[in-house]
Parts: structure tokens; sequence; C-alpha cells
């Protein structure tokens, strides 16, 4: 009995200890010191004038496109909702009706209930901190103000994914709250200190830890989550149990720090990507002026045992854009976005 | 002290294995892109190195039937071939023609090709070639164009013909060559790629004898700019574009710049905007594998063709990607030559097929 405890202890013991020191040697190598973006483009390309870069996005299953973006002037750290129509490239602000005397919307992070005739709209309100929601018809640029939930794990909230009419999937990137230099190691590093939760109503469950998470699509066909993890360089698909519960199902490599993941019609996912990480910490460091962007489709197969099938639809050295964190196609233009930018592009 | 000494050590090797690792592409992946719809042209199956372009002719002409490294020469199978596709009809289909009075047919392996106008207006052909048994020749040979075949006119061997891979013809009867490496098997090329100390390099014949202009380095892919001032070579090792300023009457190159590529750059081409085209290799370590068992379908390696536009002082150079495979579609890309004012795209590989694509992307942006 104590030889058997002493061999299970050595075996724990010799396993663990290559791993980690797999997973510290290699940390180097997740730096991509070896690799570089090469330019491409899937067709011509354009700044989208007056309009400046994508928040957060959502599409309807009519097709309509709601985004969040920054500040018209680029100064203020106002926020706004436009709806976009891809068949002139034009953009116009939506009109909110119905809401409390006192209450106004900084938006943030925002998704679409799939109800095809009287769509809920999830918001997070950069504000109070609340999500808030709303009803359209789709046929027009204004929105019914219906309630708001209020709970203080809300704050924070990076990405949303609305599962009914009535809740939500979120992830919150990290534990360190707002201290810079801990958020850089938390991308760097595969350290599980993000949080996947769902939200019903005004209550909020944890559900998983998760590295660094910077993107979430609840699938109701498939009955998942995906989420996207920079510092893995991955994509987490995990399957709805029974409740609220998640089991992880699989974890695909991009080679590549995802940024963002939005959901196409057909199932696949447009996904940006930070594919040189050094670049874009000295890029967040101030000591270069842009770090490269990429913009992958990738189709997820139903079938585990298979592969991830990726496609390179957009990438950049950083000149014409940098650090591309959103992506989204609206008929036949694919719009890649960062901070103050919109970059259109024609498929 | 001999504490200090293990840890100097230890540190070393560290060091060395890391640095390794990063030289093989360990962590590196591709994603899949096409500028258009590419189709496999019927013709060549055991590879299409090199390409030339023939401008005046609109053909290209095409080396097949690689054997580079072989230890085994009995492994050797295949037949080497020279091919020709018409650029002017989307026929898929290239044509291996006739080589007459070849010294050696059986040991007739061709590798790097490139092509002089005489003035007479035929074509002579500059072709590096090595036998089964990985010997090395120089084979110059005219093409006769109302009887479709080649006429050899001349086989050169030299000393400093090293390993040859890739050749510039500069005239009727002179060329540079590029030494890749100076190993001559398999073990001592792992040898030489590990240690970093490389016996690669660039000689000029000039009609009567050879001379060094490079020593002790890689040099792959080399091809002169269209005004022939301009020289890119290829350090395919250290993932790196060397470009020279090129005297052809002192004999002398001067390096301008090197600009790194971080991905293995193979042969070039010069389209007519006087942009440098390569065939390249991503992912090393994939691509050892791959060209090490050539004849094994289930190992293959990653393709990436890139456009170099120089700016005027020629010391930077934006790169966009054109294409890129994870292998399954085309394994080992060596060269990509493009023609149709730039609208379609001839994709040769180490020693698999040969791709036609149509450019319907942008490349200038």
């Amino acid at each position: 009995m104590t030889i058997l405890r002493i061999w299970d202890e050595a075996v724990a013991c010799c396993l663990a200890e290559p791993l980690q020191k797999s997973e510290t040697f290699m940390s180097g190598l997740h730096l991509d010191i070896n690799k570089r973006s090469y330019n491409h483009v899937p067709g011509e390309c354009g700044v989208i004038p007056n309009l400046p870069g994508i928040i957060s996005l959502t599409t309807s299953t009519s097709g309509r496109l709601y985004m969040t973006t920054n500040s018209k002037d680029g100064l203020s750290d106002n926020t706004h909702v436009f709806t976009f129509y891809s068949d002139n490239r034009t953009a116009r602000e939506i009109e909110i009706r119905g809401a409390p005397t006192k209450w106004k919307l900084k938006p943030g992070a925002i998704s679409v209930a799939s109800e095809p005739n009287n769509p809920k709209i999830f918001v997070v309100n950069r504000r109070t901190g609340s999500v808030d929601i709303f009803e359209t018809n789709n046929q027009n640029d204004m929105w019914n103000y219906h309630k708001s939930f209020k709970n203080e794990k809300f704050e924070g909230i990076l990405d949303l994914s609305a599962s009914s009419p009535n809740s939500f999937y979120y992830i919150k990137s990290s534990i360190f709250g707002d201290i810079f230099a801990l958020n850089l190691f938390e991308r760097t590093f595969s350290i599980s200190t993000g949080e996947i939760c769902f939200a019903s109503g005004k209550l909020s469950n944890h559900v998983k830890y998760i590295s660094s998470p910077t993107g979430i699509v609840f699938d109701s066909l498939r009955k998942s989550i995906f989420v996207t993890s920079f510092a893995r360089n991955s994509i987490f698909v995990m399957k709805l149990e029974k409740n609220i519960r998640i089991a992880f199902s699989k974890e695909y490599d991009l080679g590549c720090s995802p940024t963002s993941i939005w959901k196409d019609f057909d199932g696949s996912f447009l996904i940006t990507c930070h594919p040189v990480r050094f670049r874009y910490l000295l890029h967040a460091m101030d000591a270069m002026s842009s770090s490269p962007s990429m913009v992958l489709r990738v189709v997820v197969p139903t079938d585990e045992s298979k592969e991830l099938i990726i496609t390179q639809l957009y990438s950049n050295d950083g000149a014409t854009i940098s650090q591309a964190n959103m992506t989204v196609r609206a008929g036949r233009s694919l719009l890649i976005s960062n901070g103050n930018k919109i970059l259109n592009c024609h498929l | 002290m001999l504490k200090i000494v293990l840890v100097v050590l230890l540190a070393f090797l560290v060091q060395y294995v890391f640095k390794t690792l990063l030289m093989f592409d360990i962590h590196k992946q591709t994603y899949n892109h096409r500028p258009g719809q590419c189709r496999k042209i019927e013709g060549p199956v055991h590879g299409s190195e090199d390409i030339t372009i023939v401008d005046e002719k609109n053909i290209a002409f095409i080396t097949s039937g690689l054997v580079y490294l072989n230890d085994d020469p009995s492994r050797a199978t295949w037949k080497g071939h020279i091919f020709v596709y018409d650029l002017t009809k989307r026929t898929y289909k290239a044509e291996s023609i006739p080589i007459l009075n070849l010294e050696d047919e059986e040991g007739f392996h061709p590798h790097g090709i490139s092509h002089w106008v005489k003035k007479d207006g035929s074509i002579r052909l500059f072709i590096v070639v090595h036998s089964k048994d990985f010997k090395h020749s120089i084979v110059i040979l005219d093409f006769d164009e109302s009887k479709r075949q080649l006429n050899h006119v001349k086989t050169l061997k030299d000393e400093k013909f090293v390993r040859p891979n890739d050749i510039v013809a500069t005239g009727d009867n002179s060329f540079l060559v590029s030494n890749d490496g100076g190993a001559q098997t398999v073990l001592a090329n792992a040898i030489e790629m590990l240690t970093g100390f490389f016996k690669g390099g660039l000689v000029y014949y000039d009609g009567k004898k050879t001379q060094y202009l490079l020593e002790n380095t890689v040099a792959n892919g080399i091809i002169l700019s269209r005004d022939r001032k301009t020289l890119f070579v290829s350090h395919i090792n250290q993932e790196t574009i060397g470009v020279f300023a090129w005297n052809q009457e002192k004999v002398s190159i001067r390096k301008i710049s090197e600009i790194e590529t971080l991905t293995g750059c193979d042969n070039f081409f010069i389209d007519q905007e006087n942009n440098l085209w390569s065939g390249c290799h991503p992912v090393l370590k994939d691509a050892v594998g791959h060209l090490g068992d050539a004849t094994n379908p289930s190992l293959f390696s990653q393709s990436q063709v890139l456009r170099f536009k120089f700016s005027s002082d020629l010391k930077t150079a934006e790169m966009v990607e054109v294409f890129s495979d994870d292998g399954k579609f085309t394994s080992a890309s060596a060269i990509a030559a493009t023609f149709d004012n730039g609208k379609q795209l001839l994709i040769g590989t180490v020693f698999r097929d040969l791709t036609h694509c149509d450019i319907d992307v942008p490349l200038d942006f």
C-alpha cells in the first residue's frame, strides 16, 4: 500500500512537471517572434467616412446589423448605436423611445435575441452598469425601451450573447479590473482569470473560468457556446446541459490571438485575430505605432474529430488598419474595425 | 567553478534549443486563401520547381523531376522533364518536349532554369541539372520553335558548382548560378543547417571561367531585375532576401539591403512592373518533412506566394500574400510567375504538381 502511494505520487509529480516546464518554455514561442503579417485583401477596400470604430455589433435573423460605435468626434467617451445599410454602405443612428425620464444610454456590448418578428436587443449600458433591453420591429431606425436588468456583476461585461428574450451569456475579461499591466500579463500568459456567466433577468450565475475571453456566441441550433481566448490562441466549444450548466467540449487552436467572434448566417464564424503577439504588446505599451490585423473565417465542424476549416479573408501589417478587433459581413461587404475607423471591403 | 561551467553550458543549450525551435517554425500556422479560381495543370506530377516565362513568345518553360540530396539513387524512379505551357490558351495542359543529344539522358533531373533571347530571336535555356547520384552540371539548350524540341548545346561541370540551385542567364554564354549549401548528403546537410556554417554562395560564369561572388552563405533563388542592374538572392534558411547592385562589366556585386521575410522564400520571378514574386515555405519543419520523403502523399508542406514591391531605394519592401495553402491543395510552393498583365498566376512546387490561378483581388491598396 505504501509502495502504491509512493508510485502514484511519483507518477503525478513526473507527469505534472514536464507539462509545467513545457508551458513556461513555450511562452517565448507564444510571443510570435518568428511570425509576421503579410498583406492580403479580398477585394477593394475603403474606409467608411464619418463613422468611428465599432465597439460591439450584432445581427438579427432578418439581417439587420446593429453596432455600437465610439463617439462621433473621437474625443469624448460617449458611444452610439447605429444600424448599417450594406446596399449603400451608410449608417443611421438609432432613436430610442419610451425610456424613463432620467435614463441615458452609453452603449457597450450588444446582442439580439433570435426572435424573427419582435427581436429583443440587449445592450450593456456603460453609464449605469446595467443591461438594457429594447424592442424593435426591424423596419425602421427606432427602438422601444423595454426594461433594465441591474446587477453589480454586470460591471465590466466584455461581450454578451442572448440566449432567450430574457436571458444571456456574457464574458468578463479579468478579475484584475482596470490595472493595465496585469491585464497585459493576463493576455500574454494562459491564466484562467476570465469568466463566463449566465444571466436570467437580473440574476447572474457564474458558469466557468477561462483564460482571457474576448468574444462569445450562443448558437441555439447547435445548443453550444463558442468563446474565443486571446492568450490560448483558441476557440472553445461548450455544450449546453440542463439548467444553465455548460460542459467543456473542445478547444481548437487558431494559431493567432482572437479578439472578437461573429456568427454568420451559414453557421461559420468571422474572427479578428492578432497574428503577431509581441507587436500587439509593443503597440499596447506605445512602443510601436501600429499592430497587424487579420480576419479569419472559421468553420467549426459538428464532428469533433475533424479539424477546423480556416480561411483568411483579410490581413494587414497595420499600415491600413491597426489592431482590428471587430468584424462582420453585411451583404457583400466585410466590415473590419478597430477603435477609431471602419474598413469596408468588397467580398 | 564546475557549477558555473554547468550553468553556462545549460544557458547555451537552452538558447540553442530555443533558436532551433524558432528556425523550424514550431507554432506557426498558415491560413488558406486564393486570389481567384485555381486549377491544376495536367502534365507535371513530380515537381515544377522552376518556371521561366518568355514574354516574347508567351510561353513558360517548367522544370520537372527534381532529384535533391539523394542518398539512394535507386529511389529516384521518375524522369526529368522540361515542360512547355502556352500562356495564351487556357488548356491547363503542359507539354513535355524532347531534348536531343543529351550526354546523360538518365541523369537529367532539372532544377533551376533561366532563358536568354539571342540576337536572332531564338531562345536559349540555362538549366541546373542533378544526376540520380546528385552530381551537378549546368546544361545549355536551344529551343527549336518550329520542331518543338530542345537541342543540346553544352554541358558544364565545375568545382565551384558545389550544390547549384538556381541560375540567371546574363548572356549567350554567361550566367549567375547559386549554391544553396555545401553538403552533398542528407546527414551533412542537416549538420550544416543545425550548425549555421553554410557553404553555399553565388558563382558567375563568363563563358570561359567561373568566379565566386558570394561565399559561406545560403543562396537559393536568384534573379535580376528587368534592367539587369539589381540582383535578388534568397537566403532561404535565414528567411531573408538579399538585394545587391549588379555590375556585369566589372563582374561585381554590392549589397544594398536585406529584407526579412520570416518565411523561406524559394525561387524568384520579376513581373512586367518589376515586382518580385516568390514561392515560399512558411513552416520549415513541415517543408523538411515533405521534401525529405517527397513520394509520400501523406506528407505535405505549406505553400505561400508573396509579391514584393520595393521602395525606390531598394531598402524596404511591401509584401502582399497572394496565395496561401496548408499543403492539401498545393504542397511546398517553390516558384510563382504572373502573366496576362498580372491577371494570371502559375505556382510551381518542388516535388508535386503545377497550379494555374486567376488573380481577381487587388494587389495594390
